[in-house]
């Protein structure tokens, strides 16, 4: 499973999880949801967009378990 | 005998008296110096500092709306109207203290833009030691003739200043809220400080005027970009810009949302007791400060340009036409601490335990997504945790009867407790060790 984790004001949010890694550059995700992750493995970071603000990209990192 | 004193010698005199009043005005009220010679670079004679600083939300207000909020004359209508229909004092002062209106405005939170007020002190150098000596750089009527500021935040914060509101010295004060500014401030003849606005309404056709009517003492300029402001300041006629400067400014964070709960409560009592109990969840969208890590204070860089007019002789007087100046340019360049986490971190609390690592406790809605569990504030979150430790044994939450041992887990309306993902029951909850942490 790949997970993928926002950090902010260091707290870490799982915001998403696949069964693949479909993660890339540009996409957009809803940012407020979090979610069980037990992310063990560091994948790699993509810059994502948060749709509830769209404004500012930001880097997100891909984990897996 | 009388002295007879001829006509030509007369209007001789007379023209006399009046060519030395013309060069007694010349030299009090049109020279600045008897001579000026720029000297060096010298950067030890002024230094600057941030005394103090205070950031505030922008905006800021009590999310509570009660009948306290309303205008005079609503609060007379009310209370005669509560008056009337609570003769009884107990139930009386309670209804002054409901809450009238609902907390619409958390829905319109943003904890991004902040207004941050700043204390600059300006000092220079006060070496009384070296008075006397001919190759000493201090005498009691040097003064700060010129500087230029810049406060730069580095852009791995994601702050930003948004406009300038207020900046203030010793000899003048100017309400702003613009990107830039630029004012003079003039002296008039009565005593009174005046403001211009726009340096180029003096001609030279008014010079005559002027010199005579006001003095102009402070010329300033401002701007302000995305990372970076700047000031300039000129002090003219005898004016020192030694002191301090205050300097209020907007900044605003890039933005990352997030979900605060907020429980709605039925019942009389407001502080937890009295049989108040959670009818349903509300959420609402905030933004809060984007940043990766939480720096324990963010840094700005601050660089002070100036001029320094160091008068070599002719100090004994307080006029300055007499002076002989040798002025010094020099640069003072530090980072310093403009504010910390506590200041720009929300105060947001979850529930969760920290035995086994940090496990806040989440909400899964009736959409079937988990969010967090989070309150706007300690209070918020400890009423709701002390609520949860009080649901009755038989665990009758919204009118619902569930009891400790069914394994019903534990629903606030269409919303599912989760803790560690999972949904919890009551019984599981009293096994856990639950306390309000913060998030952040």
């Amino acid at each position: 499973m790949f997970y993928l984790i926002v950090r902010n004001l260091g707290a870490p949010r799982c915001i998403d999880r696949n069964n693949k890694d479909v993660y890339e550059d540009g996409m957009s995700f809803d940012c407020t949801p979090h979610l069980e992750c037990s992310a063990k493995e560091f994948v790699k970071e993509v810059e994502i967009i948060c749709t509830e603000h769209p404004e500012d990209p930001m880097i997100a990192m891909v984990f897996r378990d | 005998m009388p002295i007879k004193i001829e006509p030509m010698k007369k209007l001789s005199l007379l023209l006399s008296g009046i060519l030395l009043l013309l060069f007694v005005s010349a030299c009090t009220s049109v020279k600045r110096f008897k001579s000026a010679t720029y000297k060096s670079q010298d950067n030890t004679l002024v230094d600057m500092d941030l005394f103090g600083s205070r950031l505030t939300m922008e905006g800021t207000e009590s999310s509570d709306r009660n009948l306290w909020e309303l205008s005079a004359s609503a609060q007379t209508q009310l209370i005669q109207i509560l008056n009337e229909r609570y003769p009884d004092n107990g139930q009386f002062i309670r209804s002054l203290n409901n809450e009238y209106l609902s907390r619409a405005d958390v829905a319109a939170l943003d904890l991004t833009e902040k207004k941050l007020r700043m204390v600059f002190t300006i000092s220079k150098k006060r070496d009384y030691k070296i008075l006397n000596h001919a190759s000493g750089r201090f005498s009691p009527a040097d003064r700060i003739e010129y500087l230029k500021f810049s406060l730069e935040i580095p852009e791995k914060y994601n702050l930003q200043f948004k406009e300038w509101n207020r900046y203030a010295t010793e000899y003048g004060e100017i309400e702003i809220a613009d990107v830039s500014f630029s004012r003079s401030f003039d002296l008039d003849v009565d005593g009174s400080w005046d403001t211009k606005s726009d340096v180029g309404e003096k001609s030279s056709l008014s010079r005559s005027e002027t010199q005579e009517v006001r003095s102009r003492y402070l010329k300033l300029n401002g701007s302000i970009s995305d990372h970076k402001i700047g000031v300039e300041e000129e002090g003219t006629r005898e004016i020192d810009l030694t002191g301090n400067v205050i300097a209020d400014v907007s900044l605003e964070f890039k933005g990352f949302p997030e979900r605060l709960t907020i429980p709605l409560y039925t019942g009389e009592s407001r502080d937890g007791t009295g049989g108040a109990t959670v009818a349903a969840l509300r959420f609402v969208d905030v933004l809060v400060p984007r940043m990766k890590d939480a720096p324990d204070t963010i840094h700005a860089v601050l660089q002070l340009d100036y001029i320094y007019r160091h008068v070599q002789s002719g100090w004994k007087t307080y006029q300055e036409w007499d002076d002989q100046v040798e002025y010094y340019s020099g640069t003072v360049k530090k980072e310093i601490a403009l504010f910390t986490k506590r200041d720009y971190i929300p105060n947001f609390y979850g529930i969760g335990t920290e035995i086994d690592g940090k496990t806040m406790m989440k909400v899964r809605r009736g959409t079937g997504t988990d969010y967090p569990l989070q309150f706007k504030d300690y209070p918020d979150a400890s009423r709701f945790l002390e609520w949860l430790r009080s649901i009755p044994e038989d665990g009758s939450i919204s009118g619902e009867r569930r009891n400790n041992d069914s394994g019903v887990p534990v629903m606030i309306g269409q919303n599912l407790l989760l803790v560690n993902g999972e949904p919890v029951t009551m019984g599981q909850l009293e096994n856990i060790e639950l306390k309000v942490i913060p998030v952040y």
